[in-house]
C-alpha cells in the first residue's frame, strides 16, 4: 500500500464514501494548488549538450511531467557550483539534492569504490554491465546509504586507454622505463610501477604543460577526457588498452529523499537500469567519433585485439588481491565469482 | 528604445569560450567559405569609408553604429552594413566590422536561438571572407585546407578579422553538441593565440578573456591560469565590463570565490558607462547582464 492509498482508507474509516470522496478531491486540490513545488539542485561538472547532461535531462523531464510539477530539477552543468569534491560535500550537507560525477571522486568516502579501479577486472562493457547492475548495485547502494547517499543509477565515464609521445605502447615491454602521468593513488601507482614504467603524479591540472615539457611522456584517460583537456594534442599515439572501466553515478541526498512522498521519491529513482542503459549507450556511442577527430588532428590511433591487451592483462591481474584487504576482500569474492560464472555462459 | 535581447552569455567578445571547445571547417554541418571567397584583391585593411562601396552606404552604417546601445540601432546598422557589403567591393574593414556587427546583433538583442545560430554564422562567413582577401592567408588555406595554418599568414592588420571570425564562431559552437565542440576547440585556441601573440590589449584584453574563460570549460582546468589571464585582461582594460561580468560567471562560481562575484558585478553595476566612450554600448549591455547575475548570487553561493 502507497501512501496516497493509506492516506484514503484512514479517510474512509472516518467518513462515509461521498464524503470522503468529497473530502479527498477537495483537499488534494487544495494541496495541489497550495504546495509550493519542491527544488531539487543537481551538480555535476558534466558540460552541456554531452550523453551526461542528456541523461540529466531525461531523468528531469520524466521526473516534473510525472510529479506534475511537484518536482522542479535545477541542473547546474559544467561545474558552476563547484567541482566534484566540493558539490560531493554539498550534496551530503543537503545543500544541493542531487549529484551526477564519477566513482573515482566518490571512493574518498566509500573505498569499496577502488574495486572498479583495478586494472583489467572488467574485459568489456557487458561484463561491466552486468557486475554493476546484477551484483555490485545493492552492495554499494547499501554502502553509500551509510554515508547519507541514495545511488539512483549508473552511467559511465569509459575506459581508460594510454597516450605516448614518441612511441606507442603496443605491448608491455614498450613502458618499460617511460615516464607515465599517474593519479595519484596507490592502485594507479602499483599499476605503472607492475609494467616496468616511471609513474610520475602529477594533478590534472598540469599534465598538459607536463607532456609538453618533457617531465612525462605518457598519461592514461579515457578517450573522452584526453580529447576535451587536449591531452592528446601533446602525443602522438594513443592505444585502446581498456586497462580500467570507469563508471559515473547519479546520487541523491537521504534525508531529502526520505522526507518526500512515497509517490515523488519513487518518481525520482525511476528505473536505475534503464537510466543507466540510456546514459552509457550515449557515451558510447561517441568514442568512435572522438578518436576519428584525434586521427584527425594527427594522433596515430592503435587499436588492440583480444590478445594483445591479454598481455597487459597478465602482468595486471596478480596486482588485485594486494589491493583486496583495502577494498573488501567480500565484495571482490562477489566479484570475480559473477565474472567466472558471466564468462563461462 | 526597443527590448533588448536575452544575453545567452553576457561577454561580448570572448571568441566563444563558452567551449569547454569548440570547430569550423570539420564542425558538423558547416564549410568553410574561404574557397568560394573572391580571389584576393586587398592587402591589409582599408578605411571604412574606402573604395568600391557605396559611400552613403556606409557612413549610414557608421553612424547607425554609434547607436547599437539600442537594439534597434544595432539592427538597422547591421543591414546597413549588409547592403555595402553587398554594394559594391568588398574590404577586410568593412567585413571585419560586418562580422562583428552580426556578433552584437546575436549576442545582445536577438532571443530566438535559431536566429542567433544564423546570425553567428553569418559573422563566421564574413570574417572569413575578409581573411580570405588576404593572398597569404587564401594561398595557405587552399594549400592546406587548415585555418590554424593560414591564420599564422595575418598580422597586426588584421585582427579584427582573426578575433570576430573567433567571436563568431565561439558562440555558434558554444551551444552544439560536445563532438561539434571539440571539433573547433584547437581551431579557437589557435586563433586566440594569434591574436594574443600579436596584441595581448587587442580589444580590450580579448584574448586573455578568451585564455581566463577557456580552463573554466574543460574538466580540471587551471583555475590559477585562468585567474591570471583575467587578471591581465583587467589590468588592460579595467572598464570593459565583459571581462568582469565573465569572471564573476564563468570563473568565480566555479572557484567558489564569492567575494570575487559580487566585487566584479558590483563594480560593473557601480561604474559609469562611459568610462570607456568606445565600448559605452557593449557595456551597457553587460551591465544590465551582470545586474540578473548579482540577482542570482545566493543560488550559486548557497
Amino acid at each position: 500500500m502507497n501512501g496516497s492509498t493509506r492516506w484514503l482508507s484512514s479517510l474512509r474509516a472516518i467518513f462515509p464514501p461521498a464524503q470522503t470522496a468529497w473530502l479527498a478531491l477537495s483537499t488534494l486540490l487544495v494541496s495541489t494548488v497550495a504546495a509550493k513545488p519542491v527544488e531539487i539542485r543537481f551538480a555535476t561538472i558534466a558540460p552541456e549538450g554531452t550523453p551526461w547532461s542528456e541523461q540529466i535531462e531525461g531523468i528531469q523531464k520524466r521526473v516534473e511531467a510525472q510529479s506534475q510539477g511537484r518536482l522542479v530539477f535545477k541542473p547546474y552543468l559544467g561545474g558552476q557550483l563547484g567541482g566534484e569534491v566540493e558539490t560531493l560535500r554539498s550534496l551530503r550537507r543537503g545543500r544541493i539534492q542531487a549529484w551526477g560525477g564519477s566513482a573515482g571522486a566518490l571512493s574518498s568516502l566509500v573505498p569499496e569504490l577502488q574495486l572498479l579501479e583495478l586494472p583489467y577486472l572488467f574485459r568489456s562493457h557487458e561484463e561491466a554491465d552486468y557486475v554493476l547492475d546484477e551484483v555490485l548495485f545493492k552492495p554499494y547502494a547499501k554502502l553509500l546509504a551509510e554515508k547519507g547517499l541514495v545511488l539512483q543509477s549508473w552511467n559511465e565515464n569509459g575506459w581508460r586507454h594510454i597516450g605516448s609521445k614518441n612511441k606507442p605502447v603496443l605491448k608491455p615491454s614498450d613502458l618499460q622505463n617511460m615516464k607515465i602521468r599517474s593519479q595519484e593513488s596507490p592502485i594507479h601507482l602499483s599499476m605503472w610501477k607492475a609494467l616496468g614504467s616511471n609513474p610520475v603524479a602529477i594533478s590534472v591540472p598540469e599534465v598538459l604543460t607536463s607532456l609538453q615539457t618533457g617531465v612525462v611522456d605518457a598519461f592514461d584517460n579515457s578517450s573522452l577526457f584526453a580529447s576535451a583537456t587536449s591531452w592528446h594534442t601533446a602525443v602522438g599515439h594513443f592505444t585502446l588498452t581498456q586497462h580500467i572501466y570507469q563508471p559515473g553515478v547519479i546520487l541523491y541526498n537521504k534525508a531529502f529523499l526520505e522526507k518526500l512522498p512515497e509517490d515523488l521519491r519513487t518518481q525520482l529513482l525511476g528505473d536505475a537500469k534503464a537510466d543507466a542503459v540510456q546514459g552509457r549507450a550515449g557515451v558510447r556511442a561517441l568514442e568512435p567519433e572522438i578518436l576519428a577527430l584525434m586521427e584527425k588532428e594527427g594522433v596515430k590511433v592503435h587499436r588492440l585485439g583480444e590478445a594483445e591487451r591479454k598481455e597487459f592483462s597478465t602482468v595486471l591481474e596478480p596486482l588485485h588481491d594486494g589491493f583486496a584487504k583495502g577494498i573488501n576482500p567480500e565484495l571482490l569474492k562477489k566479484t570475480r565469482k559473477a565474472l567466472e560464472e558471466f564468462r563461462s555462459r | 528604445m526597443s527590448k533588448p535581447g536575452h544575453i545567452v552569455r553576457g561577454f561580448a567578445d570572448t571568441a566563444g569560450l563558452c567551449l569547454f571547445f569548440a570547430a569550423l571547417l570539420g564542425c558538423a554541418g558547416r564549410q568553410s567559405t574561404i574557397g568560394t571567397s573572391p580571389s584576393p584583391q586587398v592587402e591589409g585593411t582599408a578605411e571604412l569609408a574606402g573604395e568600391g562601396v557605396a559611400q552613403d552606404v556606409r557612413l549610414e552604417a557608421d553612424s547607425l553604429w554609434a547607436l547599437r546601445g539600442d537594439p534597434g540601432a544595432a539592427r538597422q546598422a547591421l543591414a546597413a552594413y549588409e547592403r555595402a557589403s553587398a554594394s559594391g567591393r568588398a574590404d577586410m574593414a568593412l567585413l571585419s566590422r560586418l562580422s562583428r556587427a552580426y556578433y552584437l546583433v546575436a549576442n545582445y538583442v536577438e532571443e530566438e536561438t535559431a536566429r542567433k545560430d544564423s546570425l553567428f554564422l553569418k559573422g563566421v562567413e564574413a570574417a572569413e571572407q575578409a581573411m580570405a582577401l588576404h593572398p597569404g592567408f587564401h594561398r595557405v588555406f587552399l594549400a592546406t585546407k587548415d585555418e590554424k595554418m593560414a591564420v599564422k599568414e595575418l598580422g597586426p592588420g588584421h585582427l579584427d578579422a582573426i578575433y570576430w571570425y573567433a567571436a563568431n564562431l565561439g558562440k555558434w559552437a558554444s551551444n552544439k553538441s560536445l563532438m561539434v565542440r571539440l571539433g573547433n576547440k584547437s581551431k579557437l585556441e589557435a586563433f586566440n593565440q594569434r591574436v594574443l601573440d600579436i596584441d595581448e590589449t587587442y580589444f580590450h584584453g580579448a584574448p586573455h578573456r578568451f585564455f581566463g574563460a577557456l580552463p573554466t570549460k574543460v574538466p580540471g582546468g587551471d583555475m590559477k591560469l585562468a585567474k591570471s589571464h583575467f587578471e591581465k585582461a583587467l589590468a588592460i582594460a579595467p572598464d570593459y565590463f565583459g571581462t568582469r561580468t565573465l569572471y564573476a560567471e564563468f570563473y568565480a562560481t566555479k572557484a567558489r570565490e564569492k567575494q570575487t562575484f559580487v566585487e566584479q558585478l558590483d563594480y560593473v553595476l557601480n561604474a559609469p558607462l562611459n568610462a570607456l566612450p568606445e565600448v559605452e554600448p557593449e557595456n551597457r549591455y553587460e551591465q544590465e547582464y551582470a545586474r540578473k547575475l548579482k540577482e542570482r548570487v545566493n543560488e550559486w553561493f548557497d
